[in-house]
């Protein structure tokens, strides 16, 4: 029992910042970014495309920035992208 | 089965807007339907109880992350196992609009080998881009697996309205013509948008009112129980719902949409 709790004990649990960056896949339209480069464009600026994403970024505890990176991985095919569409970055900062 | 003894369970959670309207849809069939939340039937465990499940259409969970993917994985992850069970059992499962978006989300549709793990396919943003609120023309090109369409015969063709901003079904680029050509051999792809004389949009707007791949608006799984489609049939049931029904030379008092809910009850009141 005293060897569990030691155990237990060594494993520290470190907090980190998970920054998702959910793309769509070449090849994939963009709706949105062409309405709004046609507005811009409109409003004088000459945009010629726009590339748009969405960035989650998630605060984690985790024993090891691996672990936090498995873990982002994980949540990236569980939820926040469809492989139909989307391509995604996972990048990992000790906080 | 005999028509007042089949249960219908419309299930809803936050953001779920046509659950009535599904269940007024359904009351003029005799049939008993009851709305209810996710977590009531996580507490009662009482799934099976029901013969047949609809997802309405709305915005579940404010849309958030992508259509329907909340509750797709929340129903994953509370209901899982009943799930899975209902659908062992070849129960129908209707989804409408968002409840289209939650199927192909749980990997329910068009489900090729069964469930999949992750989605096979997308129902993304409009093209062009914006919601779209209008009447449609719907080809019906399944050849009879479907349990909600069978008694439609081939080619007829149903005007019915769509809500919806992201209805744009793909598969993924690289593999689209395979994964159509799974779809049409195994006779899973069951409505497309088509022009007033039936003839399919080929991407033109405004029939095809969303870019939406090879003008789908509808599809079904490969045993026929599942169906999914973006078009709202719940809003369709009287012919009177038509905005041109002063118009109409047509004499029956019933809109396109019922026909999906009558081949449905048909076919459970012959089969369970």
């Amino acid at each position: 029992m005293k060897a569990f709790k030691s155990f237990i004990l060594l494993i520290k649990l470190m907090k980190y910042a998970v920054k998702i960056e959910v793309s769509l896949k070449p090849g994939h339209s963009n709706p949105e970014g062409e309405t709004i480069t046609q507005l811009l464009k409109e409003l004088g600026y000459q945009v010629e495309k726009i590339d748009m994403s969405k960035i989650y970024t998630i605060i984690i505890q985790s024993s090891s920035q691996t672990e936090a990176k498995i873990k982002a991985e994980e949540m990236c095919k569980r939820l926040l992208t469809n492989p139909t569409k989307d391509n995604y970055a996972i990048s990992v900062v000790e906080q | 089965m005999k028509v007042h003894d089949i249960k219908i369970c419309i299930m809803r959670v936050g953001g779920t807007n046509c659950d009535a309207e599904t269940a007024r849809a359904f009351k003029i069939f005799g049939v008993q339907t009851e709305i209810k939340h996710i977590n009531e039937l996580l507490k009662h465990n009482n799934l099976m109880d029901y013969n047949m499940l609809v997802f309405p259409g709305g915005f579940s969970f404010g849309d958030y992350v992508r259509s329907g993917v909340i509750f797709a994985r929340a129903l994953n992850a509370k209901l899982g196992k009943q799930m899975t069970k209902f659908i062992d059992k070849n129960r129908p499962i209707l989804g409408i609009c968002n409840g289209f978006q939650i199927l192909i989300e749980y990997g329910l549709l068009p489900g090729f080998e069964g469930a999949s793990q992750q989605p096979e396919a997308t129902l993304t943003t409009n093209i062009p881009q914006g919601f779209k609120c209008q009447w449609v023309y719907l080809k019906n090109e399944n050849k009879g697996k479907c349990l909600f369409t069978n008694q439609i015969p081939q080619n007829h063709f149903l005007k019915i309205p769509i809500a919806h901003g992201e209805g744009r079904f793909l598969f993924p680029v690289e593999k689209e013509k395979q994964m159509l050509e799974k779809l049409i051999d195994n006779d899973m792809l069951v409505f497309r948008y088509c022009n007033e004389n039936g003839t399919p949009a080929n991407q033109t707007y405004p029939t095809n009112p969303n870019g939406t791949y090879y003008d789908i608006a509808g599809i079904c799984n490969k045993d026929g129980t599942i169906f999914g489609l973006m078009p709202h049939p719940e809003r369709a049931i009287y012919a009177w719902q038509d905005p041109n029904w002063t118009q109409n030379t047509r004499t029956n008092p019933y809109g396109d949409g019922k026909l999906i809910f009558e081949n449905i009850i048909h076919n459970i009141t012959t089969k369970q």
